[in-house]
């Protein structure tokens, strides 16, 4: 067993595992009562730093609540003979139209279904101009004034911005 | 373990019920029950992680004050002290939070899980995702930092 006392960077390191000390440090540790109580005392002091943040952490004044699970769906519990029924139904509806076709002529289009057909063009053109959410499209745009983003209520602008941090929750298992 | 970590009770207890919720949802996930501990801890973590990240977006609009380290001033922190208990507790918190801030952010963690939390060693490095002694070296270093920070600022045995 050596005589030097452990230093100041040993006691640290005895601190985070004595077991990473050198073996004849570690006799030294537990031979000497100098050092041994240095350990000691340094260990206190970082956990009773911690005991004291324990301590002066305020109390949760919530209980943890699971929400409530939504009611089971009631088509699942009808019996499998009536959805089989359904679908023979459906089956019988989409063979039968294909064998015997209409015999109505199809209908001419008018004025008022050509206009309808136009402005359902119109819109679906739009909506492919301007395909972004409200909230982002003043990011995307340059020549359009900036659209108000309520940043305390548009968890999806933030979670766009910054996307969370999912993958790395279970990847203990 | 969260309020550590964030300074605001309101934030600490919502990031808390999401930190159960999702371990919750997917505790069939966790291969073996004597990972609980450090995978509810991973769980939290990250969720803390990302409230932080969350905090300073919105700090860039304006939205919310937050300091360097990412604390948010909550309204429980800007209220007048009406005891000397909390007028104690506060002036404690201040000192851990300006000794933690001289750190980097994986020390503060790994020193956070050692000493506030109390978790082994074995814990951290599963909670963590890192091995055994890169969690040590993290350690060492913020030990000697916490330790010269407390000394540095005359804090001595007061506080550590």
């Amino acid at each position: 067993m050596t005589n030097r006392h452990l230093n100041h960077a040993e006691l640290l390191l005895a601190v985070v595992d004595t077991a990473d000390l050198a073996a004849e440090k570690s006799a030294h540790l537990g031979a000497c009562p100098v050092c041994r109580s240095a350990w000691e005392h340094l260990q206190e002091r970082f956990q009773r730093l911690g005991r004291t943040a324990r301590e002066l952490a305020p109390a949760p004044t919530r209980p943890f609540r699971l929400p409530q699970p939504a009611p089971a769906p009631r088509w699942r519990f009808k019996p499998m003979w009536a959805m089989g029924l359904v679908a023979a139904m459906l089956l019988v509806m989409v063979v039968g139209r294909t064998m015997w076709p209409a015999d109505t002529p199809a209908p001419v289009p008018t004025a008022a279904m050509l206009e309808a057909d136009r402005r359902l063009g119109e819109a679906v053109d739009a909506l492919v101009a301007d395909a972004l959410p409200v909230s982002f499209q003043h990011l995307a745009s340059l020549d359009e004034e900036a659209s108000e983003v309520d940043l305390q209520t548009d968890e999806a602008w933030i979670d766009w911005v910054v996307p969370p941090i999912e993958a790395e929750d279970d990847s203990l298992t | 373990m969260i309020y550590y970590r964030t300074r605001s009770q309101m934030d600490a207890e919502d990031l808390c019920q999401d930190v159960f919720l999702r371990a919750f949802k997917h505790i069939g996930r966790l291969a073996s029950p004597a990972l609980f501990r450090s995978w509810l801890y991973s769980i939290a973590v990250n969720r803390v992680r990302d409230h932080h990240r969350r905090q300073r977006i919105k700090s860039m609009f304006g939205m919310v004050s937050v300091d360097e380290e990412g604390f948010q001033e909550s309204e429980e922190m800007a209220t007048p002290p009406e005891a000397a208990q909390q007028l104690a507790r506060d002036k404690f918190w201040d000192r851990v939070r300006d000794i933690m801030a001289r750190l980097p952010r994986m020390e503060r963690e790994v020193f956070y899980l050692r000493f506030f939390d109390q978790l082994s060693i074995k814990e951290i490095t599963e909670a963590m995702h890192k091995n055994e002694s890169t969690i040590k070296t993290h350690l060492y270093r913020a030990l000697g930092k916490v330790k010269a920070a407390a000394e540095a600022a005359g804090l001595g045995e007061e506080i550590l």
